[in-house]
Order: C-alpha cells, then structure tokens, then sequence
C-alpha cells in the first residue's frame, strides 16, 4: 500500500481525530491558563492556576489516593484474574458456563455495578447484605464513614467488576503456553505449586504485563464509582484525581484550574506509557 | 484492550485449543485439583453475582420488605416498582436516548474506523506507527481532559445538552480503541487476497469492501458490541454535556439513587432495566464478547 491510499483510507479518522481529539487538548492546555467560570469571560493567570494547583494539600492527597487505588486494584486484579484463570483452564465442560456468569459485573454499566456493589455495604438503612452477614459473626465494619474501609470497599469494587478481565487474556495465554516445559518439569517431579512459579508465570509475563497497564490506565482515570459509592468521602479520603477536578471544574466552577489538574493527569498518564509505547514502536518496526 | 504485547512466548502458534495441563495429570489423583477448581470458581461466581441477585429481589418487593434484615424471602412478589419507574419517571425517554446514542455512536465509528483500520494494517510506515501509537494514548487519556474543553466548546456554540454532541464525543473519545481492535483483525488477513481481486481489475477499495470486509465480519460484530457497550454504559461524558435534553440512563440512575434512597425498590428496578438487556444481548454473543476482549492482547 503507496502513502497515497493509506491516506485516502485514513483521512476520515486522522480529521477526527485532529478536530476531536487533539484541538481539544490543545484548548484544555489553553484554558488551564486562564481563569473562568462558565459565562464568564476568559481571565488570563498564566502559570498561576498550577502553582495554586500544586500548592493544594487536596491535590497531593488525591494523586496519593489515586496512586493506593492503582497499585490495589492492579495487584488485586491480577491475582485474582490469575487464579481464575488457573481454574478455568482445569474446567472443561463447565468453562464458558463459569466465563459467562464471571463477566456479568464487567458488562453491566459501572454506574450499576458500583451501586448495587455499594449497596450491599451500607449500614445506614437496611439494604446492605454483606455488612448484615459479616455483623452476624460479630464484626462491624463501617465500609462507606471511615477511610480505610471506604478506599478499601472501592478497591474490592473495581476487582470485582474488571478481574474477569484478567482472567480471560490469562486463560487465552494458558491455553498458548506449550507443552513441552510442563511436561519435562513434570517428569523432574515439580509439584503443581513448583510448574506454576517457575514455567507458567515466566511464560505468561508479557500478558501480566499488557493486564496490569489496562488496570492501571484504567484506574488512573477513575471516576464512576466514585461518584456513585463515596462521592469522595469521608472527608476527601477517597478523591481521586479525576474526582477532584470534577469537584473543582464543575461544582466549584472554576473551569482554568480542573483544566489545570487535568492537563497534570494527563502528564503523568503519558509518562508511565513511555516503556509502553517504545516496545509498541519497536514491534511495529520489527514487523 | 490496545495493546499488543509480542516479542515473548505467548505469541506461538495457539491453533493447538486443547488445554496442556490435563493430559498427564490423570495418572495422578485428579478428583482434588478439579474439586478445588470448581469449588473456587462458585465461589467467584456466587460473589459476582449476589449483588446482582439482591437488587433484583429488591425490585420486586414492597418499600417495606425491601428496607429488612435479615432478608425476607418470602414475600409477594410485584412489579409496582417497574410501573412507576416507566410511568412516573419518564425512565422510556431515557432508555430511547441511550439507546439511539448507542447506536449512531456505533455506526459512525464504524464507518470511520473500517477504512483507517484496514489501513494501519497494511501499511506500516513510520507516519502509520505514529498514528496507531497517538490512537493508543488517546484511548489511555482520561475522559475528563477531552470533556472539558467540549463543555466549553458547547456552551459556547450553543450545542450543550443535545445527543448529537454526545454522539460526536463518544465517537472522538472511543474511535482510537475501535480502530485498534479492528486493526488486529485486519492484519491478520493476507495481503494476497486483495492483490489478486486487484489483478482481476478491481480498485483497491472495491477490494476492500467486496474481498476484506466479508472476511472481517466476526471482528466487525465483535467491534460493534465494543463501541456500543462503551457508548451505552458511559456516565461521565453524558453528567457533563447534558443537562435535560440528552440525559442517559446511567446519570439518571446515579442522580436518582442519589436523591432518593427511599425508593430503594425504584432505583432498584432502574438498575435491572438498565442491565438486563445489555447481559442479555451479550450474553447471547458470548463469543464476540471474547473475541474483543481478548484481540488487543495477542498478534492478530
């Protein structure tokens, strides 16, 4: 293909993308240099809403909490994908029965899933199931006041909506995984335990690695649930960074400095992509 | 689902679909290990599922019943919550501008994506590089860095709060994933297809839409369920654009749950409407489902 199709087959999207995407952010840098509210005129501050920024404690405890809430749910979700998917390469007959019952969470829309999730944890009125069941053996937890248990509950939230995920590219990764390696550290007497840690786990690195930077874009920018369980609380413990410039562009109105917050998010988002995106590169160069 | 994570083990060929591990294993005691798998995996399953179940049983009970622990199971079941859900909260207006945002948002990238897909699959210059690596960060960006100046755009147009601006963000905001989906499907096509309907005197577009296209039929459906899924659960994008006009079923669930908490069995209700006809759907399509899902992780 000459450079001349390719452009004639990609233009549709290159203009979209050039009008949708990138003018876009190129007017979020420029706004986040101004100071306004909506019907409000542009006020130009220059570099004065990030030093306001990065002067916040609020700023600093929601890039902390969103960094807890990355490593959580990341760690969480490829243990628990992993397990899963260990599982269901054992099961045969009953897999796509367990595969379809498992993605349940993970295709309802999260505003859903975090509420009926978030439900089960209340202990305000009588709806919260799980809190019911566990003050039946005696322990009180109060999931949603206090902010351990509130960043916690969120972490368990994600897990539970997104590890099928895991699960599946973990599986797909299983079922690749040649034979050979198992089954000459079979007749050298590995145990299970021994076949998993030292020929399946190294096999299945890359797809570790491609599960863990879905979760972590994912949880960088996370929102929904959020704002439908915690909305931030108690006392901010459980702000996101994507949830603080909500709070700051849209209830406070203060449009320059959510697009402060945002162009910094955006930032680092780039910055942890970087090895990503030179091992892309390198593929395509390679093929 | 972007990414493609090669250069390693996993990408051998994987046309073997028996599981490895099961064969030698039956020597041994198997009873144990698959007892264990399907006792972990009811378990998963079970705690998937019940919050689910609960809402649902919620929804069919009375205000009173619904606010009782320990749980009632036994208990007349209705459907007053769905009658005044769809009668008193204007819950079809919502469902239908969900559903026709979904929909346009699909078409639309669709119609985008198929032709620049095919493209970065068969050409792989440094200027398509670039392109599949911008499309890859803009699909890592969060929502909010892309929503915001449309806020300000919209309200500045005068196009706030209509579902053709929800449409035109979603397609933006959701076209980079479409096309790399795509993309992996394409590429695992062989050029050699549309070179010899070339030589049979075809143009390279009559190729793509008469030879490639066809072939590419799972990866369209499969993009298609994606995009729509995508489209049909966003809550975000629709909170800030809209206001009365365009607004989806996820924001008029968060709201509502929001300001009424009493009327438990409602929201309740609202959430199994939302739900059901998507895992419906999906349900049915299990296939595609994976084969979305999990196109990103290997090379086409």
């Amino acid at each position: 293909m000459n450079r001349r199709t390719f452009l004639a087959f990609a233009s549709p999207s290159l203009i979209l993308m050039t009008v949708l995407m990138v003018a876009p952010l190129a007017l979020t840098v420029y706004l986040s240099l101004n100071d306004f509210s909506y019907g409000s005129p542009l006020h130009f501050r220059g570099l004065g809403n990030y030093t306001e920024v990065l002067s916040q404690a609020t700023f600093w405890h929601a890039t902390a909490f969103t960094l807890v809430y990355t490593g959580g749910t990341t760690i969480l979700k490829i243990i628990v994908g992993f397990a899963l998917a260990l599982a269901l390469n054992h099961v045969i007959r009953a897999r796509s029965f367990f595969l379809g019952l498992l993605l349940v969470p993970m295709i309802v829309p999260p505003v859903v899933g975090a509420l009926v999730f978030g439900w089960m944890f209340r202990d305000d009125i009588g709806i919260g199931l799980f809190t019911y069941a566990l003050s039946e053996t005696g322990v009180h937890v109060h999931w949603l006041s206090e902010p351990w248990p509130a960043r916690f509950l969120l972490i368990l939230q994600n897990t539970w909506q997104d590890a099928a995920f895991g699960a599946l590219i973990l599986l797909a990764g299983l079922q690749g995984l040649p034979d050979e390696p198992l089954e000459a550290a079979m007749v050298d007497g590995a145990g299970w335990f021994q076949r998993v840690r030292h020929v399946i786990i190294p096999g299945l690195r890359g797809l570790f690695a491609f599960v863990a930077l879905m979760s972590v874009m994912d949880a960088f920018r996370i929102f929904d649930n959020i704002a439908v369980m915690t909305k931030g609380n108690p006392a901010g413990a459980t702000t996101s960074l994507m949830y603080l410039n909500y709070q700051v562009a849209f209830q406070q109105q203060r449009l320059g400095l959510g697009s402060a917050i945002s162009v910094l998010t955006v930032g680092a988002i780039v910055l942890l992509m970087i090895p990503f995106i030179r091992q892309t590169r390198r593929q395509f160069r390679g093929e | 689902m972007t990414a493609e994570t090669t250069d390693r083990p996993a990408a051998r060929p994987r046309r073997r679909s028996l599981p490895a591990p099961a064969r030698p294993r039956r020597k041994r005691s198997r009873w144990l290990p698959t007892l264990t798998a399907y006792g972990f995996l009811t378990l998963a399953a079970v705690f998937a599922l019940a919050p689910f179940v609960w809402v649902g049983l919620a929804s069919i009970k009375r205000p009173i019943d619904a606010f009782t622990l320990p749980p009632l199971w036994h208990f007349e079941p209705n459907i007053e919550a769905y009658r005044i859900l769809w009668y008193e909260h204007d819950f079809g207006t919502f469902f239908m501008n969900t559903l026709v945002i979904g929909v346009a948002t699909v078409v639309i990238s669709l119609l985008v994506s198929l032709p620049a897909a095919y493209a970065l699959a068969r050409y792989t210059k440094r200027a398509a590089v670039s392109l599949l690596i911008l499309a890859l960060v803009f699909r890592a960006l969060p929502r909010m860095s892309v929503v915001l100046p449309f806020y300000y755009i919209s309200r500045e147009l005068g196009v706030y709060d209509s579902k053709i601006t929800l449409i035109v963000v979603l397609v933006a905001v959701n076209q980079p994933f479409t096309i790399w989906l795509l993309r992996n499907f394409f590429a695992a096509l062989p050029e050699a297809l549309e070179e010899s309907a070339m030589v049979d005197g075809c143009t390279r577009f009559e190729a793509f839409r008469k030879v490639i296209l066809p072939l590419v039929r799972p990866g369209i459906a499969a993009a298609g369920v994606f995009t729509f899924l995508l489209a049909y659960q966003d809550y975000l994008i629709p909170l800030i654009l809209s206001q009365s006009n365009a607004v989806t079923l996820p924001v008029f669930i968060a709201q509502f749950s929001t300001e009424n908490i009493a009327d438990w069995p409602v929201i309740s209700a609202a959430s199994v409407s939302l739900a059901l006809p998507v895992v419906a759907c999906v349900m049915l399509a299990q296939r595609l489902l994976i084969a979305g899902l999990t196109a990103g992780s290997v090379k086409g």
